[in-house]
């Protein structure tokens, strides 16, 4: 589910960046160190929408670095157990299937595809199929899941889905 | 009164689902007499004193019946004790209800256990791998899985394949389960006198004390008359019992869950038993949504900057009036000063520096055009330094110092910040 939140944080800068575009440096840096980051309770950080404010800077004793505390808003994605996403299938192996949903990998065990469909090594690429072949799932194509399982890390979150309930698999 | 059908049903339908012939016709036994004694029970059954009593320990173990003791004093003046037994139909569907919960929470927890169950195991090194590890296993160049810890092949556990899917067990238990939910349903909101909860063993008047050569002859009155004469009995009583019905204080047990829809619908008909719990409070990005148009807020700081002020004088209504207004007036003016530089308390300050400027000189000759000279002045200046307020104050921006920053508030120091960022972001334009 993806949320837009106020969050803070805090940037380090150099001595070498004082100058005339000082806060726009600070604003740079904020998206490249903030954008595309995982945590476990906020999710994946998506985009910075805006920036309330960029409080004091204070400058460390030992290094001369400034640091500036930033609150912002951003867009963020945090999966949810039970939630249905639409994902590509990156990987496909005799033990499951392994999908992205944006930047979220999946992985969908063998046990949790329906059991009509089956492993098909020989084929190029490999795939899960019916016998009638008239569903194929391969590398590349979008299917529908739902997430049956989290893994929340510290700095990243994995999930495991299914596609054994109505409306899921190849849309 | 009646014990309801529905009560009946429920019950009947409880014990033919969960329990053996021999608990059925105990339960049967009780339903139709209300209050039975064990040595009634014992000759009307036609079972072994220690069969019945083995019966009767686990329904009264599983709360289905409950016993009372009596001193009884037979016709030889001896008194003996005896075991009366009888169903409370409240206590009943609660034990069903919870029952019915602990099956469904076992059945969910089995099914959370599934997915976290180990299902990959190192062919080297034993190491065992759930679903969940999968990322860390799978080398996405030959898209073979290989251990973490030795490299090795990792191959699906054959030990620990998933029996049978368990969301079907728990579709099955909600198919099977429905007509006792329905039932459940139904009895919600039946509210039992307590004699028919705790009923009072029958004494048959006439011939109380049965010897056994006359039970066979009782056999054929229980399901007829005796039946009957105790239901216009407990008619008569029944007034006295009424006005305890509503009084009646009652605790019932209600299980809510998120995923039973059946549960919920039974649980809001009875509001009024239910204690409300305080709602959770709900995150604000929840209550209202967060897509507003941004270029409203930003080109709107004045409103910006109200909303950030009122919650200030709202958090302290004790203050005295004088420290708020003074509050309000600093406010304002720290306001004023970002639309334009020359408004009237700058310029009244400006105006009673003026006049120290004339006291101590004395000059009035020079000093008209002194202060033609000190205006222009003080406009340029207050144009380069903009002011900023230390506790109420107003301190030029550039004679700030240490102390001045630890005497501000926090609102002070925030316009402190920005100004300050302000400057420093046009000094070399």
């Amino acid at each position: 589910m993806f949320y837009h939140i106020s969050l803070e944080h805090e940037i380090q800068l150099h001595p070498r960046y004082f100058g005339p575009s000082l806060l726009e440096t600070v604003k740079q840096k904020l998206f490249s160190e903030v954008e595309g980051t995982c945590s476990g309770k906020y999710g994946f950080v998506i985009a910075v929408t805006t920036i309330d404010s960029i409080g004091s800077g204070i400058i460390q004793n030992s290094t001369g670095f400034v640091v500036y505390p930033i609150k912002y808003k951003a867009i963020v994605f945090r999966p949810f157990k039970g939630e249905v996403l639409d994902s590509i299938v990156t990987q496909v192996n005799k033990v499951g299937i392994f999908t992205e949903i944006g930047p979220l990998s999946c992985f969908i065990s063998r046990h949790s595809i329906p059991a009509d469909m089956q492993f098909e090594a020989e084929s190029n690429p490999a795939c899960y199929k019916t016998p009638d072949e008239e569903v194929v799932i391969q590398p590349d194509n979008e299917i529908r899941l739902k997430i049956v399982g989290l893994r929340v890390d510290a700095t990243d979150i994995f999930a495991i889905g299914t596609l054994m309930d109505d409306y899921l698999g190849l849309s | 009164m009646e014990v309801p059908t529905a009560l009946k049903r429920l019950i009947r339908m409880v014990t033919r689902g969960f329990y053996a012939v021999e608990h059925i016709l105990v339960v049967d036994m009780l339903i139709r007499k209300m209050c039975v004694k064990e040595d009634d029970l014992e000759s009307l059954l036609k079972f072994e004193r220690k069969q019945l009593r083995a019966i009767i320990a686990q329904l009264k173990n599983d709360k289905i019946i409950k016993s009372k003791l009596k001193m009884e004093t037979g016709p030889d003046g001896k008194t003996s004790r005896c075991n009366y037994y009888y169903i409370n139909y409240r206590a009943f569907v609660n034990v069903v209800k919870y029952k019915l919960d602990h099956m469904r929470r076992k059945i969910e927890t089995e099914e959370r256990d599934n997915t976290s169950r180990a299902s990959f195991i190192c062919t080297q090194c034993k190491k065992t791998f759930t679903d969940l590890e999968a990322d860390q296993l799978c080398d996405l160049t030959t898209g073979e899985f290989r251990c973490s810890y030795c490299g090795e092949l990792v191959e699906e556990d054959p030990n620990v394949l998933p029996k049978a899917d368990s969301r079907l067990i728990l579709a099955k238990f909600n198919e099977q389960i429905e007509p006792l939910y329905i039932l459940l349903k139904e009895v919600e909101d039946i509210k039992l006198p307590s004699d028919l909860l705790e009923p009072e063993p029958i004494i048959e008047t006439p011939n109380g004390i049965k010897s056994e050569a006359s039970v066979v002859d009782d056999r054929t009155n229980i399901f007829s008359s005796n039946h009957w004469k105790d239901g216009d009995r407990n008619k008569g009583i029944n007034s006295e019992y009424e006005n305890m019905l509503f009084n009646e204080r009652s605790l019932t047990v209600k299980i809510e869950s998120v995923n039973d829809s059946i549960d919920k619908s039974s649980s809001k008909e009875s509001k009024s038993e239910e204690t409300f719990s305080k709602k959770k409070e709900q995150p604000s990005w929840l209550v209202e949504s967060t897509v507003y148009d941004t270029p409203h807020t930003i080109s709107n700081p004045v409103k910006k900057f109200t909303e950030k002020e009122t919650p200030l004088f709202n958090n302290s209504p004790a203050e005295d009036s004088v420290g708020s207004t003074k509050e309000i007036l600093e406010a304002l003016l720290v306001h004023e000063k970002q639309q334009e530089s020359s408004s009237t308390a700058i310029s009244a300050i400006q105006g009673s520096e003026k006049n120290d400027f004339f006291g101590t000189n004395g000059e009035i000759n020079d000093g008209f055009n002194n202060d033609e000279l000190m205006e222009s002045d003080d406009e340029d200046a207050g144009d380069r330094t903009p002011m900023v307020s230390v506790g109420g104050q107003l301190v030029s921006l550039s004679d700030i110092n240490d102390d001045h920053i630890a005497a501000m508030n926090a609102l002070e120091k925030e316009e402190y910040i920005r100004l300050t960022q302000e400057v420093y972001a046009h000094i070399y334009e």
